[in-house]
């Protein structure tokens, strides 16, 4: 289960470098992001609604998972591990979930 | 090539084979292994917070044109441009770092760790560079 999760977070790391940079060229480099209407459409574009929710999916996964690695490290009882998981399972799949919903509406503006 | 670390960390020292967890400081000396993998770390959970507080920004969008407004008045300050470079430098030590952690992972440059960590180190830095010229708004 170990070396699954290190890999799954290598995995999702190197997503991560070709997604965020992806994400930062459509985003910001340029000035669209500055007005409250260019902003907007970005999300009616069906190919950055895409690209932000694969971004959005792997990027939770990654910050969850690796905070879960930090938490490991410290504490002591298997219990207190089983319960740090589910509590950033749970953050993660409300983030990812309120993450995508919120893509989906503003493309629905 | 050499056995692969399955548990790789910002360690540079082969012997050192925990990656996930603090290297092991002898005496009081605190190398590059101590601090690629500390540095590693600290940026990890930097980006995660940061992560919540974007989906935030994020909201001011749906909430409407006057809270994005509002929003975009805090953020277009000249001061956030340095929070938003210490950003950059975060999120960009942690991707060249990570790339060095998961190669030494799958058992590639488990020698040269160290020469390793200061490619990726100097790599990194030339491209936070280039990206605060542009965010200070030079060419």
């Amino acid at each position: 289960m170990g070396k699954l999760i290190w890999l799954a977070q290598a995995l999702t790391g190197g997503l991560l470098l070709v997604v965020l940079g992806l994400h930062m060229v459509a985003n910001h480099t340029t000035e669209g992001l500055l007005t409250y209407e260019g902003a907007l459409q970005r999300f009616h574009n069906p190919a950055i609604l895409v690209l932000e929710s694969v971004f959005l999916l792997v990027v939770v996964f990654h910050a969850c998972n690796g905070l879960r690695n930090v938490i490991m490290d410290y504490v002591k009882s298997e219990r207190a591990g089983r319960l740090a998981t589910r509590i950033l399972t749970a953050v993660g799949a409300v983030a990812a979930v309120y993450g995508l919903w919120l893509g989906f509406a503003l493309q629905a503006r | 090539m050499a056995k692969p670390l399955l548990k790789p960390s910002g360690v540079p020292e082969p012997e050192q084979p925990l990656i996930f967890s603090p290297p092991k400081v002898k005496g009081r000396s605190r190398g590059v292994a101590y601090w690629a993998f500390w540095l590693n770390r600290i940026s990890g959970v930097v980006l995660a917070l940061y992560l919540l507080f974007h989906l935030g920004f994020l909201s001011t969008l749906y909430q409407g044109k006057e809270a994005y407004e509002a929003f975009l008045a805090v953020v277009t300050q000249p001061v956030a441009v340095i929070f938003d470079i210490l950003l950059a430098a975060a999120a960009i030590y942690h991707g060249f770092n990570g790339v060095r952690v998961a190669t030494v992972g799958i058992g590639i440059g488990t020698k040269r760790q160290t020469l390793w960590f200061w490619v990726a180190f100097g790599l990194g830095l030339v491209v936070l560079i280039l990206m605060a010229i542009r965010m200070l708004g030079g060419e």
